[in-house]
């Protein structure tokens, strides 16, 4: 590869994964889309479409939540394809290589999100000075810092890691490359295993079980194993909400009555919710979001405190400790907007009461955010989207994507529009009824139904052994298939997911040596 | 009952306060004490909300709270104090609260309130209760967030 093409596919890859944290969370750099889009620009479409499609099956419960940096799934898998590419089209290459590329990058995105604290200080002193420009500008520097640190890993992995890959792969024993491929079967468990942790497969086991007996005596697909937890969730979600609703219609009346003329227009909202695209591009661990939350706001401070000292005031406000799923954290940012407008007008509202209501919405929409959006919503058509792109099919980033999409966009905009019109009433509404935890429930069942069906489709461990018993030659796998075709792949998942409740940090890292180690050996040992 | 951590910051339960701080310190209870707030229903709602399921969260007035340490003595809670002003410290520690420390977090600026820090702001009154906790024996440092450098409130008053 030459230098400048070596720069110019770093700097693309680079912007491509800044979408993560820099701009709007799109999922195009989820390894499914990013190995596809890495592969069309490398000249290798369908070893992309392979490696994408498997790292985004090992990485599906690897998911950022509560403001943990995680292996990142979208470096992986732009690196992992590259490698695999450049290697010459060996897929096994780059999905062995995906999982020790996305510890690896977990520490850049460490060393950004403490090089941004810089950032919020720095933010500060604007604040301070009520220099409205320059908190912005500061703000959205978090894309350079992210882009140049990203650029400089990426360019460094290609320009001289693959010429390592690239000998590495030619001398590679076929004990050893085998064992990769059988490894690349089994990491996908991983993947499993981290969503049943997220999701409490302890306590909801009994839909986990379903989903796999769906998927591996029934031979049902995807989409409708996750329908069926749909109307298994949608039904129970009814039958054990009876009466509390009416309390809450009830309770609503009076406060319903007080009319609110509203400060913001739609034209102010549009402006706010295109700000909070960039709610994680300054994102650090000191205060996390809260520059992005205030970058939001700035058009709506603008408008409520035309004083300068009530203006600062108000920024600094909105620069405090923010953590939340970003579409959902949209719903704070419109609740927020409520009470401001309430403050500015009638002053009847005290600082404390925007900062605790903050605090107390992050928590719970952020439990709706991981457990409806990234673990249920993502991983149905992050599950769907792999699965065709394992066949070759283009068609499988696009199934992906588009919902993901759709749903940024959507969500985002009706959190900030209702979070505005109903403001301390949602808060209310989420503290007397019980649907948050009735919402999160609800995309426990349907995610844990999908993941047993996906331990079915994507977990595999060919078994190769065969025996002579009584002069006739038995074939293990053949044995196995007649009893439980879908024993191993569960019993390796229920390993996996043992090992990462067990341990809870380094649990991961055991997983993935013992994906290897039982690849290679078992390999070595003529077991697969 | 043990105060892990008692606090002073005027916006009482933020993020930095019922995530960052209860986190590093592994409390079990937060307490507001604010004669204001505890007997407004939002803010108990609100702060109730804030600190989770996994925390017990309360507001009390300073009464109550002096009331409340006296109850519970024996009990191995871990318990956060947050409060928006220093007097509140000095009166639960005149009530006989055994506060050894304050972790002082968000004073911010206003009108005739001189700079400590970078984000410290006190007025006058302020700083003759602090001088007054001091001749007591409580140590007052300033630290926004877990991880910042402790000062000693104390030597720049």
């Amino acid at each position: 590869m030459s230098l400048i093409r070596c720069l110019a596919l770093s700097a693309f890859f680079a912007l491509l994964v800044l979408e993560n944290y820099g701009y709007g969370y799109w999922m195009i750099s989820r390894p499914v889309v990013a190995g596809a889009i890495v592969g069309l620009l490398m000249g290798d479409l369908r070893t992309g479409l392979l490696v994408g499609g498997s790292v985004e099956l090992m990485f599906m419960g690897v998911l950022p939540i509560g403001g943990s940096v995680p292996p990142n799934a979208q470096i992986a898998g732009v690196i992992g394809t590259a490698f695999a590419i450049i290697a010459g089209g060996k897929p096994e290459v780059g999905i062995a290589l995906a999982m020790p590329v996305g510890v690896l990058a977990q520490f850049l995105i460490m060393l950004a999100w403490n090089v941004n604290i810089y950032l919020t200080h720095r933010a500060d002193r604007y604040i301070k000075e009520g220099n409205t420009k320059k908190i912005e500008a500061t703000h959205l520097s978090g894309l350079a810092v992210f882009f140049v640190i990203f650029f400089i890993a990426i360019f460094c992995a290609l320009r001289f890691g693959s010429p390592a890959v690239a000998k590495l792969v030619a001398s590679l024993p076929a004990w050893l490359s085998g064992g990769l491929k059988i490894a690349s079967g089994i990491l996908p468990a991983l993947g499993m295993a981290m969503l049943i942790k997220m999701m409490n497969g302890k306590k909801y086991w009994a839909f986990l079980l379903f989903g796999f007996v769906l998927a591996e005596s029934l031979h049902l697909d995807m989409l409708s194993i996750a329908l069926m937890g749909l109307a298994i969730a949608a039904g129970i979600f009814v039958l054990s909400g009876r009466g509390k609703e009416e309390n809450i219609a009830a309770a609503e009346q009076p406060t319903a009555a007080i009319a609110r003329k509203p400060m913001l227009d739609n034209k102010d909202l549009r402006s706010i919710f295109g700000r909070s695209f960039f709610s994680m591009t300054s994102i650090n661990y000191e205060r996390f979001m809260s520059l992005g939350f205030c970058y939001a706001m700035i058009p709506a401070l603008k408008k409520f405190y035309p004083d300068e000292d009530e203006y600062k005031e108000a920024l600094a406000r909105n620069n405090e400790f923010f953590n939340c799923h970003p579409y959902a954290g949209n719903a704070v940012i419109g609740v927020t907007l409520a009470l401001e407008e309430e403050k500015a007008t009638s002053k009847d509202i005290t600082p404390e009461v925007i900062s605790s209501t903050k605090a107390a919405l992050m928590g719970p929409l952020s439990g709706i955010g991981d457990s409806l959006f990234k673990a249920t919503f993502m991983t149905i058509f992050a599950a769907l989207g792999a699965g065709l792109a394992l066949q070759g099919n283009a068609f499988g980033p696009i199934l992906f994507l588009v919902p993901n999409v759709l749903l940024n966009v959507f969500s985002r905009w009706y959190f900030i529009k209702d979070g505005y019109k109903q403001g301390l009433k949602l808060v209310s509404m989420f503290h007397e009824s019980s649907l948050i935890d009735r919402f999160v429930q609800g995309a426990t069942i349907v995610g844990l139904m999908v993941t047993g069906a996906l331990i079915v489709s994507f977990v595999s461990v060919p078994i190769a052994l065969t025996f002579t018993s009584a002069g006739k030659q038995i074939v293990v796998q053949g044995l196995l298939d007649k009893i439980f075709p879908g024993l191993l792949a569960a019993l390796i998942t229920f390993i996996f997911y043992r090992i990462l409740t067990r341990n809870s940090r380094g649990g991961i890292y055991v997983c993935l040596i013992l994906s290897f180690a039982i690849g290679i050996l078992g390999k070595l040992l003529k077991v697969f | 009952m043990a105060i892990t951590l008692a606090r002073i910051d005027e916006r009482l339960v933020h993020g930095q306060v019922a995530y960052s701080w209860s986190v590093a310190y592994d409390v079990d209870t937060i307490i507001v004490v604010d004669d204001i707030c505890a007997k407004d229903e939002t803010q108990k709602m609100l702060i109730g909300m804030a600190v989770g399921k996994e925390k017990n969260g309360r507001i009390f007035t300073v009464d109550e709270a002096i009331q409340y340490f006296k109850e519970g003595r024996d009990s191995r809670e871990k318990v956060f104090l947050v409060a928006k002003d220093p007097d509140v410290y000095l009166r639960l520690v005149k009530g006989g609260v055994d506060i050894k420390s304050i972790n002082v977090g968000g004073m911010y600026y206003g009108p005739g309130r001189k700079q400590l820090t970078k984000s410290i702001y006190v007025d006058e009154k302020q700083i003759g209760i602090f001088k007054e906790l001091q001749a007591l024996g409580v140590q007052s440092e300033i630290r926004t967030s877990p991880k910042d450098k402790s000062i000693d409130l104390y030597k720049l008053c």
